[in-house]
């Protein structure tokens, strides 16, 4: 959604400001209409504004007194589930005072006060063997929220059974006018012929454009399909007010419908998945919505489904209120290396060669940027169909070509040369090219290969891998400045197929396990720092202004016998930050995996202005923001695995003895 | 934390020759924290939306060892047999039971001890393999299973009587339960008395599994405490 700020919000900054600010705003505001961000100290979309820029305006906490923040409060999500769960991948929304945000493992949906983090209301129901086997029995990223403007405010979330509810944002009960009793059963609007008991589910909120909340489902991960046949993800869209189905795209196109010939042997009528089950985003104002869609049944080989596959791993602009088709790009063809589309598609305005230009930004796994018009769908700088390798797999399909952007430049490391691997000490480099020599290795999009090659090789190792790169928590951009800010980990996978038993798979092939165990260099990692990175991009260029390891090197490679005598620069580690951008700074989390740590950092520089280690553990969820009674407060969900923390939700803000800058006082609500 | 999920294991090549015992037990931990954050943990997988870490507490080293060999049946845990060599699933198994030693804030949550598989006892006696029957009661390829009705640790139906701690009732009670009719007269429980679904082994090993969860039952079942 773009958020515009309105007039009388920019008089309440004028008035509260001071004469001395309205030069500035004016040079903002004039050539970048579309000001985009968390409105009014709020937070109301999971990504903050419809177009999940993670952006806030906000700036009571400043680099200078960044170093001031103390823990306000912690809400503990102990008793939510059994056992507890440790990792809530949440951003919690707020709206007039109250936090909404999913906990536990049966996704119970939580209210609490914004200033105490005191718990206000709970929301939660059994669903049996519906969640006992649900492919997302977790407490998922959020929820989303709906108002009329006019007193009727609904929170909705999409439960681990796939069922949608529309709760009352101000009692949690469920909302009597919508589906049955406030529940749209989505199995049964699936409207199959079959039970979709566990193959079904999802744990990314819902998004709502305009009247419409549009539900993108996910399934299980298919590096080991059981069959070929498998449900289709096809997106669905209800009336926010009513829960009656509007539109239904199918991602998959049947017979007769548009891309069905990129299905070859009639293969789109047995294949499934092509869900979106990453956070998405729309496009209030031209009532577009953007589909992330992921790749079709079979992440590793793809023999069965031979073609491009229309629509899976491609982003596709839908009209929200009729399911329309607008535009579509496939980034993918034939994906079979799990790739998906994982990041919310971004929505920025800027200025390329001078001219406004409304972006739809999609990073990606292959550590790409595809950057488009999202009105038209146009690249902005060219996308060029490249020949790729072909593979060898026994009945495999490959693509003779992919989509490769001209800019702008990538932000990871992509295939693997010998160039890419250590070389701390000319040992070292040698064992590592010996532990690559039983696998292949190669550029981008060489596919994956026999675990028992007929050349003798144990399977490829492809990079990025489908754990590397970006993914769901990877993205944020500033609409003042037009920066898009990435976080990415520099991660091979192996992909290595095997001959499945019939009772196994009715598949040709699968994958010998969904992470098959990689080589290593006396216990490092063969490829070169650094393996978490955070990339700045300045969008109006299409370069990257800035790149940084993210965090510092991990004991194992800093205390290495080898490395001992060595300066060894921040390498990061294999884990992915996450991002908030406010006025004036970044506000990141180490990200889940790597060490218990909270940064604020320089946007212009990725410069560590303040850094703090959090109690509850590392970072889980996405930080947020927002201001009330006078006080800006940092949120973000984090726990640990091994000291079995289970999932907090952490909020900081400036003591009440800490002079606040005067502009505070513009956003309170 | 897990401070690293690197493509890489430990060489245990490296420390051995010189190492002392319990350095050796450091180092395939260490290898093993490794291997299991780049290999098992992901968001489909471990620390996902499968078990979380705090699972793995109390578990038995023979326990993760089948597991991890052999599978979960129709879970995502698939049988690792072939893919770990013989050394990585020792390290994978050093890890956890060195994160399950010390349980916490809470109590650490109890696991099938494993009678020995199929094994005939001292007496020559058939005794029950409380893992088989693990993943008899969690089966999820049947069109039933006992966890449709029945609580175990905290998951499952609430049709039947939660069984997580059910291990002091005598094995030929057990049985009697599980195959006899005039046993329920008025429940739904499905018995096996016309011998329809489990043959005597996996009977045997159903009632070895519930009676693991009692330490008082340690010494496992044979097919004579049935009878």
């Amino acid at each position: 959604m773009v958020n515009r700020m309105s007039s009388p919000h920019i008089l309440q900054v004028l008035r509260c400001c001071g004469l001395a600010l309205l030069t500035v705003v004016v040079v903002w505001t004039a050539p970048v209409k579309g000001q985009q961000g968390a409105k009014d100290g709020e937070w109301r979309f999971f990504s903050g504004d419809g177009g999940a820029t993670r952006y806030s305006p906000l700036d009571q906490i400043t680099r200078d007194n960044v170093k001031n923040l103390k823990v306000a409060w912690t809400w503990k999500s102990d008793n939510f589930s059994n056992p507890p769960e440790i990792r809530n991948q949440a951003t919690p929304l707020m709206v007039n005072g109250l936090l909404y945000f999913p906990a536990g493992s049966h996704r119970a949906v939580v209210a609490i006060d914004a200033g105490t983090g005191e718990t206000r209301w709970v929301w939660r129901i059994d669903e049996g063997a519906r969640w006992e086997k649900s492919p997302r029995r977790n407490s998922g990223r959020g929820v989303a929220y709906w108002t009329d403007g006019s007193g009727d405010e609904r929170i909705f979330t999409i439960t681990p059974g796939f069922q949608l509810a529309a709760l009352n944002a101000k009692t949690g009960q469920q909302v009597p006018g919508f589906g049955q009793g406030g529940i749209v059963d989505l199995f049964k609007e699936l409207g199959v012929d079959f039970d979709p008991t566990g193959t079904i589910g999802n744990s990314s909120p819902p998004v709502v454009c305009r009247d419409v909340v549009i539900v993108g489902p996910a399934q299980g991960e298919m590096s080991r399909p059981k069959s070929k046949k498998m449900t289709k993800a096809d997106i669905m869209a209800f009336d926010v007010r009513t829960g009656k189905k509007r539109w239904v795209f199918h991602t998959i196109p049947r017979p007769g419908e548009f891309g069905a010939d990129t299905w070859l042997n009639g293969s789109n009528e047995y294949t499934g998945n092509a869900g979106a089950w990453t956070t998405f985003t729309a496009d209030n104002e031209l009532g577009y919505v953007y589909l992330p869609v992921e790749a079709a049944t079979g992440d590793y080989y793809g023999g069965q489904r031979p073609g491009a596959n229309l629509f899976s791993s491609t982003l596709v602009a839908l009209d929200a209120s009729t399911g329309k088709r607008i535009w579509y790009y496939q980034l993918i063809h034939h994906d079979i290396w799990d790739y998906d589309i994982v990041t919310s598609p971004v929505l920025l305005d800027v200025k390329v060669d001078g001219k406004p230009v409304k972006l739809v930004i999609e990073a990606t796994k292959q550590a790409f940027l595809y950057v488009f018009d999202r009105v038209t769908g146009k690249p902005i700088w060219p996308i060029e169909e490249k020949p790729v390798p072909q593979t060898d797999a026994p009945g495999e399909w490959t693509s003779p070509t992919q989509p490769f952007p001209t800019k702008p430049p990538a932000f990871d490391r992509q295939g693997i040369t010998t160039n890419d691997l250590i070389d701390w000490t000319p040992e070292l480099r040698q064992k590592a090219i010996e532990a690559l020599k039983p696998y292949r290795i190669g550029p981008l999009y060489r596919s994956g290969s026999l675990t028992e090659a007929p050349d003798g090789t144990k399977g490829t190792i492809v990079l990025p891998g489908n754990l590397g790169g970006a993914n769901w928590e990877s993205t944020a951009a500033d609409p003042e400045t037009g920066y898009y800010y990435v976080s990415s980990m520099t991660r091979p996978t192996r992909i290595a197929l095997v001959k499945p038993t019939p009772a196994e798979s009715d598949v040709d092939y699968i994958g010998l396990a969904l992470n098959p165990p990689q080589p290593n260099v006396e216990g490092l990692p063969f490829l070169k720092p650094p393996y978490g990175r955070i990339t700045a991009y300045d969008m109006n260029r299409g370069d990257i202004v800035w790149q940084k390891a993210n965090g510092e090197t991990p004991p194992a490679i800093k205390n290495h016998p080898k490395l001992k005598d060595l300066n060894i620069p921040k390498t990061g580690g294999n884990w992915r930050s996450s991002i908030l951008v406010t006025k004036t700074m970044l506000l990141v989390g180490e990200g889940w995996g790597g060490p218990p740590m909270f940064r604020a950092m320089d946007k212009a520089t990725g410069e560590i202005l303040w850094e703090t280690q959090i109690p509850a553990g590392s970072t889980s969820g996405l930080p947020m923001t927002y201001m009330h009674e006078g006080k800006q407060y940092i949120v973000i969900a984090a726990g640990s695995q091994e000291a079995r923390i289970p999932a907090q939700l952490v909020a900081w803000a400036l003591p009440d003895t800490v002079t606040r800058p005067v502009s505070q006082a513009r956003s309170d609500k | 934390m897990l401070l690293s999920a690197f493509c890489c294991l430990a060489a245990m090549s490296a420390q051995a020759p010189a190492a002392s015992a319990s350095q050796i037990d450091q180092a395939r931990i260490d290898a093993g924290k490794r291997l299991f954050a780049d290999t098992c943990q992901n968001d489909h997988c471990h620390g996902g939306s499968a078990m979380n870490m705090e699972d793995h507490a109390g578990f038995t080293a023979e326990y993760l060892r089948h597991v991890i060999i052999e599978g979960v049946p129709d879970t995502g845990m698939q049988a690792f047999k072939g893919v770990y060599t013989p050394e990585q699933v020792e390290q994978l198994v050093a890890y956890i039971v060195s994160v399950s030693a010390d349980p916490g804030a809470r109590p650490a949550r109890t696991a099938p001890p494993l009678a020995p598989a199929h094994a005939a006892t001292t007496h020559g006696e058939l005794s029950g393999d409380a893992t088989a029957g693990w993943a008899l009661f969690f089966a999820t390829t049947q069109a039933r299973n006992c966890l449709d009705c029945h609580i175990f640790q905290g998951k499952g139906g609430t049709v039947g009587p939660d069984l997580t701690n059910e291990g002091s009732i005598p094995a030929r009670e057990l049985f009697r339960r599980i195959v006899m009719r005039e046993q329920h007269p008025n429940a739904r429980m499905p018995t096996d008395e016309y011998a329809s679904k489990y043959s005597l082994r996996q009977l045997l090993d159903l009632v070895a599994f519930l009676k693991s969860t009692d330490p008082a039952s340690a010494a496992g079942v044979t097919l004579q405490d049935l009878f």
